[in-house]
């Protein structure tokens, strides 16, 4: 099955200031990744303002220009994402830090210019095949990895030393889970770590 | 120990336990969420809560503060704003990472790893409570010399020189940055800084990383700040009238404006939206507003369009469209570019376009120096000065396309006398037109103007007298007697016809507008100043050659307008 896609972008003008010419046709001509365009794109911002979200629970993955809402439509696309499970990425050019939940439902905050990026496409394309394990791929593309056994070992850590035996359960249960995500076995976090760091 | 231990429950909770200052830092859905969000100004906010009339003598940070993604070292981050937020009262304090990760190692992921090789940062991958204490009395006791844990000014320098901050890269983003910490600044300089307008980007300054960075860099002193004396722009007559177009006008630069010019009448368009129009409705609608407000001075923004910022051509940049269409509305408006840009190119294309003047809003904040904003204020004080200099040009312009149309409208036949008369008057005000495009650039400017518009005038003394047999002067095909005036306070007397006498300039003049045009009362003021002008012609071209001054210029093209208004053969 594959994953829907809504991109709204009220200023298209962003895209060319980041992609080339080329990148932007490849990124409209995504099958699954709805651009709405024009007035299209304002009927959005509008469902979205007036808080109508009946169209936006068919997509699996929402990215929008956070400047082209309002403040409480932001808040009420976060209640619907976490409702329907949908993952959530605001852009704006005020960004400076990304910012990145995972507690109740994958949100994602960045700068525009990560998100428009030449990982963007290849990103979506995962993306929209399932095969996507977190949003902060489209950020880190291949350090993803690396982002997963740093808090491994961030997790351990806690975990070695911790008393309290029912928190030490917990960790160990998060620890499992993370471990999970990058589908390998992982002998020694550090070693593993080591590696990656001595390739960038 | 005197610590503070900074976390998101992300370290074991022995070592937490064990800290008597803490700060849990945390962002959840709720923050991020908001409208306004951004992570500096909610590190600004925990950071000012925790450390704001505290005292501690090391901050203990891990590299990360989120459990969701520990790429984001937000720790780093944070301890940024530790040692760039003079309010926190803890720049100089000593900071220790917390972490497994080598320094050479976090380096490779982050753009502020030169941070941690700076003065007074350590770094541990230690979690014990013990090791921790050990690593603290260390720090202060012993990794200076003399015993001091707080950095000295050498030493926060090498940290401001080895650490580099970059701003956000969206074009329009950045655009956003350069003009907030240019509006900062000159709010500071000009002493507005209490004014109310300016809390939002004050605020903003206040919290953001990139922006304390920025004061550190460039501290502004009060003695670099600008006596309001010195901001003084004097003019004579009614108050001039400027419009500034900017779309960041609502930002705070309209607001510096009407401290500025408080003495002007100022417009700006605060509720135009910029960034949703074409290039024709941004031109339609500030040339109907120039039009309609009779503006004097425009203070024009280099890039108004979000398009502004790809085109590929100079030319198609909207200001230089706009500064090309207010020239050929009227040549006389004063503009001067009001810009962060620094480019010579643009500079070069600006003053092609016909740019009467170009400020530099706060330069580029890469190649600032702490006198450049300062430089700007003078810049712009000079500029206006010297536009309003010359703000009779635009009366002089208005004149000057009245003259032609009256011109124009006149009634003559083919290849008579009088239409070659026409033709040459057409060609001279297109002659006088271009030395008005000069005035102001040269020192003899007024007086090549002031000598072809005399010129003009001593064409219809050539055109229109014709002396009979027996010398006596008549006027024009309806040959009305030429009369002899003289100027008595500010009427004229006349005393008989002309005959066999010198027809001066000044007697031809008046014999036309009265006589022959019949377009001024023997009553009115004018005729002195038609004496004045005769005179001082003759002066300069007999006696002293003083460079004739503007009011003559506006003086003697309402003649020419009052000449031509009712011309006949």
């Amino acid at each position: 099955m594959t994953n829907k896609i809504l991109l709204i972008e009220d200023r298209p003008g962003r895209q060319a200031q980041f992609l080339s010419d080329q990148e932007i046709i490849n990124l409209h001509n995504l099958e699954f990744v709805e651009i709405p365009l024009k007035d299209k794109c304002i009927e959005w911002i509008v469902y979205i303002n007036s808080h109508e979200f009946e169209n936006i629970e068919e997509y699996d993955l929402i990215i929008v220009h956070k400047s082209s809402l309002k403040s409480d439509s932001i808040k009420s696309l976060g209640l619907v994402c976490k409702k329907t499970n949908a993952k959530l990425i605001l852009f704006s050019g005020g960004l400076s830090q990304v910012t990145y939940q995972s507690k109740d439902f994958q949100c994602l905050s960045i700068n525009s210019s990560v998100l428009y990026t030449d990982k963007l496409i290849g990103f979506l394309k995962t993306y929209s095949n399932g095969k996507t394990a977190s949003l902060l791929e489209l950020v880190y593309g291949e350090k993803w990895k690396l982002e997963i056994l740093l808090r491994c070992r961030q997790i351990q850590t806690r975990c070695d030393a911790e008393s309290n035996i029912e928190l030490k359960i917990k960790l160990e249960d998060e620890l499992s889970i993370l471990k999970q995500s990058i589908e390998n076995e992982v002998q020694n976090i550090d070693n593993e770590i080591n590696k990656i760091f001595l390739s960038l | 120990m005197n610590a503070l231990l900074i976390h998101n429950d992300n370290l074991p909770t022995a070592l937490i336990s064990n800290f008597k200052n803490t700060l849990k830092f945390n962002i959840g859905y709720a923050q991020t969420l908001e409208f306004d969000f951004t992570f500096d100004k909610e590190a600004h906010n925990q950071l000012n809560d925790a450390l704001g009339n505290k005292s501690f003598d090391t901050i203990f940070i891990p590299y990360s503060l989120s459990v969701n993604n520990y790429l984001e070292l937000s720790g780093l981050r944070l301890a940024l704003h530790i040692r760039l937020t003079n309010e926190f009262g803890h720049k100089n304090t000593p900071i220790v990472f917390l972490g497994h990760e080598t320094k050479e190692q976090i380096t490779k992921i982050s753009d502020y790893g030169s941070f941690l090789f700076s003065p007074g940062i350590f770094n541990t991958s230690k979690f014990e409570y013990h090791h921790l204490e050990e690593q603290h009395n260390w720090v202060i006791n012993n990794w200076k010399e003399n015993s001091e844990s707080l950095l000295n000014k050498r030493e926060y320098d090498l940290f401001l020189s080895r650490t580099t901050i970059k701003p956000a890269t969206s074009h329009l983003s950045n655009h956003s940055l350069v003009n907030e910490w240019a509006i900062y600044q000159w709010a500071k300089l000009i002493n507005s800084e209490d004014n109310n307008c300016f809390h939002q980007i004050f605020s903003k300054i206040d919290t953001d990383l990139y922006f304390n960075y920025l004061k550190a860099l460039h501290p502004i002193s009060r003695q670099n700040v600008i006596d309001r004396k010195d901001l003084e722009i004097r003019f004579s007559g009614e108050a001039p009238k400027v419009l500034l177009i900017d779309d960041e006008s609502d930002k705070g630069w309209a607001d510096l404006f009407v401290d500025i010019f408080e003495e002007f009448y100022f417009y700006d368009i605060p509720s135009y939206d910029f960034k949703n129009k074409s290039l024709n409705e941004l031109l339609k609608f500030c040339l109907n507003n120039i039009e309609e407000l009779k503006i004097d001075l425009v203070i024009l923004d280099f890039r108004l369009l979000p398009q502004d910022h790809i085109v590929n051509k100079l030319e198609e940049i909207s200001s230089i469209k706009l500064l090309k269409a207010i020239k050929l509305y009227n040549p006389g408006i004063q503009v001067v570019v009001f810009s962060a840009t620094d480019k010579v190119w643009n500079l070069n294309a600006l003053q092609r376009a016909g740019a009467d003047g170009f400020v530099n809003k706060g330069a580029s904040i890469e190649l600032q120096n702490k006198y450049s904003v300062k430089k700007s204020i003078e810049s712009l004080v000079e500029q206006v000065q010297e536009s309003m200099s010359l703000r009779y040009l635009k009366t002089i312009f208005t004149l000057l396309y009245k003259i032609k149309n009256n011109i124009n409208s006149c009634e003559y036949e083919d290849d008579s006398s009088f239409h070659g008369f026409i033709i040459e008057l057409k060609e001279h005000v297109g002659l006088i037109e271009e030395l008005g495009r000069n005035l102001g650039k040269s020192p003899k400017s007024t007086d090549f103007m002031f000598l072809a518009c005399f010129h003009f005038l001593e064409k219809f003394k050539n055109q229109y007298f014709i002396q009979d047999r027996r010398k006596q002067v008549f006027i024009g095909l309806e040959r009305v007697d030429c009369k002899m005036y003289r100027l008595s306070g500010d009427t004229i007397t006349k005393s008989g016809k002309l005959i066999d006498q010198h027809n001066s300039w000044f007697n031809a003049i008046v014999n036309l507008l009265v006589d022959y045009f019949e377009v001024l009362p023997t009553t009115h003021s004018e005729f002195r100043i038609i004496d004045k002008l005769a005179k001082l012609r003759n002066n300069y071209i007999h006696e002293d050659m003083q460079s004739i001054e503007s009011e003559n210029i506006v003086h003697i093209v309402e003649l020419m307008d009052l000449v031509t208004t009712k011309m006949k053969e």
